[in-house]
Order: structure tokens, then C-alpha cells, then sequence
């Protein structure tokens, strides 16, 4: 109730409430953006030209409960369209779209590392718009029924995009002999990986 | 579940985002100074279009000033007036070939003129183009376009008329042994003034 009060503030023109709202919703949209684009300076002009958007565009926002789908669908949007520029942009300047890499944390334990490494090169090689619904889903915790509204889709091709980069995921696990056969099918998991686990030199 | 992991992962990878002031303060900047984000491209996009609208408005008016120049005439009028010059030119032609023959004292009576686009128009190669095509090969701007005649009884010997610019040119040429046609002699007399 307090935000949607904060945000009919906003719509009648007041700028220090519109202040407290982008603040609530910066790092958040930021990380998002950036997990989307892999890029952080990108991720900045996004999420910047968002709140931009989102401004002037608050006044046609009739149902401010609605906001949080509202906002994302255009980070999103806007996400879409500025890697689409990047792509064409590496491509006729011939350069690399920028990717910071992972850089595991050092008290991980080494098959950790080694299995994020595997996750993290997963979802960087999926599509802008499956590993939206992966950030989306994994990240912000967003309902199918949420995400359909954010993407502007129906759910079942939410559900779809899911299932789809759920399956390119764990095609990469079991390549690299993360995830077996049996986890695959449910039940118990059971890494292929404790043999390293177990002959690991744990860090920290 | 690898799925708790991949979560991990993501934030992870979230949380190297360190909370920054700096795109908080970049938004309310611009908003507090009321200025929308410019369309950067729009200037660049309406200029390309004028351009554009530009050529093909002067390509238009190029191509129908090229059409009327190069169409075959269709209408009855435009047949006739075709016709009309094309006799006008004829006779011009004539009559610069019949100066030049009087002051190289040549006789043309028994000589017919053969027309010089159709030694380029022939399926076969015409045996006077490769002598023809030399000569006009070295004309100069304003020469005009060299005359040929041919002995209408023997069909071996010719002229071909030069008016050039500065001088009138008389090509002698004749058929050998081979029946090749050759220049057996060139004869150049300057123009008064």
C-alpha cells in the first residue's frame, strides 16, 4: 500500500517521491540489466533510460499495483534492444561485446567454482530472451504468470522459454559430467562431480 | 538441484553490481532540468531523407530528359519531323562532301555513300570497319563523322572524307591482291581562317 501511495505521488508530479522510488528499485533493476546484458556500462545506460521512460510515461500507469511489472517490462524492452545495437555495433567494428567473466568468490569450495563456472557458461550462451526468463524466474523470483506480463507473452510461452533454457542448461551440466542421468529424471541428486569433491584441496 | 546452485550463481554474480549513486543521480538530474532524452539519430535520419528525396527528384528529371533523347519516335508527328532533319542532315553532309571533292578534283558520279553507323550495326564485322574505326579512333572534338564512297563499277576503290576542324582529309583506298581494303594514299588540305 505504501508504494502504490509513493507512486500516485509520483503521478501527480512530485519529484522527490519519484526520487524515492528509483532509489528503491535502482540495484535491483540494475543487477537485472546486467545479468541480461552481461555488461555493466550497458546495464547503466539501460536502467538510466528506464527511469527516464518510466517518468514520463507514469501518468499512463491506471493501475499503480502494477508497477513492478510495469517498470521491468520496459528495463527489458530496453534491454532487448541495446544488446540487438551492441551486436550490430562488435559486428561492423568488429569487436568483441564485453563480457567481465566470472571471478569465483575464493572461499568456494573448488567444485563449486567449477560448477558455477559450468553454470555461469550455460546461461551466458543461451539467447537475450531465454536468459531473460532465467534472471527473471531464478533471480527475481518472479511468478510465469508475472513474467508473461513483463515480456508482453502469453504464459505458456513463458513456461516454454523456461523449459527450454532448463534443458540447454543441464545438457551443459551432463557434458561436463555435472549433473547425471539420474538427476535429470528427479529423485535424488547425485553429482558425477564427488569424486572431485571428495580428492578436492578445499580453499578456506 | 543444480537449480538452487544456478540461483547462487546469479547472485552471485548480482551482487558484484555494488549500490552506486551515480545512474540515481544521472536520472534526477535530467529529470529536475526537464529535459527529455534527446533522439540523437532524428537529425542524421531527416537528412538522409532530404538527400535521398533529392536524387530521386534529380534522377527523375535525368532520366525523362534521357527518354525523350533516346526514344524511338512513336507519333505520326514526331515520324515526320524525324525524317524531316534526318533528310536536312543528309544534305548538309552532301554538300561538305561535294566542297571537298572539288578541291581535291575528285569526280563522284560514279560513287555511292555507304553510311558509317552501319559498318557498326552489321552482325558480321564489315571489311571498311577496321580502316573506318582507325580514323575515327584519331578525330578530334568537333571532327566530324568520316564519309565513305565506293566505286559503284568496280566495287575496288573508295574515298573517305574527313572535316575536321582545321583541314578536309581525303582517304584513297583501294582493294589488294587479297581483297582487303587498303589506304593507298592520304591527301590534307588546311581550312581558310
Amino acid at each position: 500500500m505504501e508504494e502504490i501511495n509513493l507512486i500516485k505521488i509520483c503521478q501527480s508530479g512530485h519529484i522527490a517521491a519519484f526520487e524515492l522510488l528509483l532509489k528503491r528499485y535502482e540495484h535491483k533493476a540494475m543487477q537485472t540489466a546486467y545479468l541480461i546484458t552481461r555488461q555493466r556500462e550497458l546495464a547503466e545506460d539501460i536502467v538510466q533510460e528506464a527511469f527516464i521512460q518510466c517518468y514520463n510515461q507514469l501518468h499512463t500507469l491506471r493501475q499503480p499495483e502494477y508497477f513492478r511489472t510495469w517498470f521491468y517490462r520496459i528495463l527489458i524492452r530496453l534491454s532487448y534492444k541495446m544488446v540487438k545495437k551492441e551486436k550490430w555495433k562488435s559486428f561492423f567494428l568488429q569487436k568483441s561485446v564485453l563480457d567481465i567473466g566470472y571471478t569465483p568468490q575464493f572461499d568456494q569450495k573448488v567444485v563449486a567454482k567449477e560448477m558455477y563456472g559450468a553454470l555461469y557458461d550455460s546461461v551466458n550462451n543461451l539467447s537475450e530472451k531465454l536468459r531473460a526468463v532465467v534472471v527473471l524466474y531464478y533471480f527475481n523470483e518472479m511468478t510465469t504468470k508475472e513474467m508473461a506480463d513483463v515480456l508482453a507473452i502469453s504464459e505458456g510461452t513463458v513456461k516454454s522459454r523456461l523449459h527450454h533454457a532448463r534443458k540447454r542448461i543441464q545438457e551443459t551440466l551432463l557434458d561436463k559430467g555435472y549433473v547425471s542421468w539420474e538427476a535429470l529424471g528427479g529423485g535424488e541428486q547425485a553429482y558425477v562431480g564427488n569424486a572431485i569433491a571428495e580428492n578436492a584441496d578445499w580453499s578456506g | 538441484m543444480w537449480e538452487t546452485q544456478l540461483r547462487k550463481m546469479l547472485t552471485g554474480q548480482a551482487e558484484t553490481i555494488q549500490r552506486e549513486t551515480t545512474v540515481a543521480d544521472e536520472v534526477m538530474s535530467r529529470v529536475q532540468s526537464g529535459s527529455k532524452r534527446r533522439v540523437k539519430s532524428r537529425k542524421p535520419f531527416i537528412v538522409a531523407i532530404i538527400s535521398c528525396s533529392i536524387l530521386i527528384f534529380t534522377g527523375g528529371v535525368y532520366a525523362d530528359q534521357l527518354y525523350n533523347y533516346w526514344k524511338v519516335p512513336s507519333t505520326a508527328e514526331e515520324v515526320r519531323k524525324t525524317e524531316e532533319l534526318s533528310k536536312e542532315l543528309a544534305e548538309q553532309r552532301q554538300t561538305v562532301d561535294d566542297a571537298i571533292a572539288n578541291t581535291f578534283g575528285l569526280d563522284l558520279a560514279n560513287y555511292s555513300s555507304l553510311e558509317v553507323n552501319d559498318l557498326f550495326k552489321s552482325e558480321k564485322v564489315h571489311p571498311l570497319l577496321p580502316i573506318v574505326s582507325e580514323i575515327m579512333d584519331n578525330q578530334q572534338i568537333n571532327d566530324r563523322k568520316p564519309s565513305v564512297y565506293i566505286n559503284n563499277q568496280t566495287q575496288q576503290d573508295g574515298y573517305i572524307f574527313e572535316d575536321k576542324v582545321n583541314a578536309c582529309v581525303v582517304h584513297v583506298m583501294k582493294k589488294d591482291a587479297a581483297g582487303e581494303w587498303q589506304i593507298v594514299s592520304v591527301q590534307e588540305k588546311q581550312k581558310n581562317g
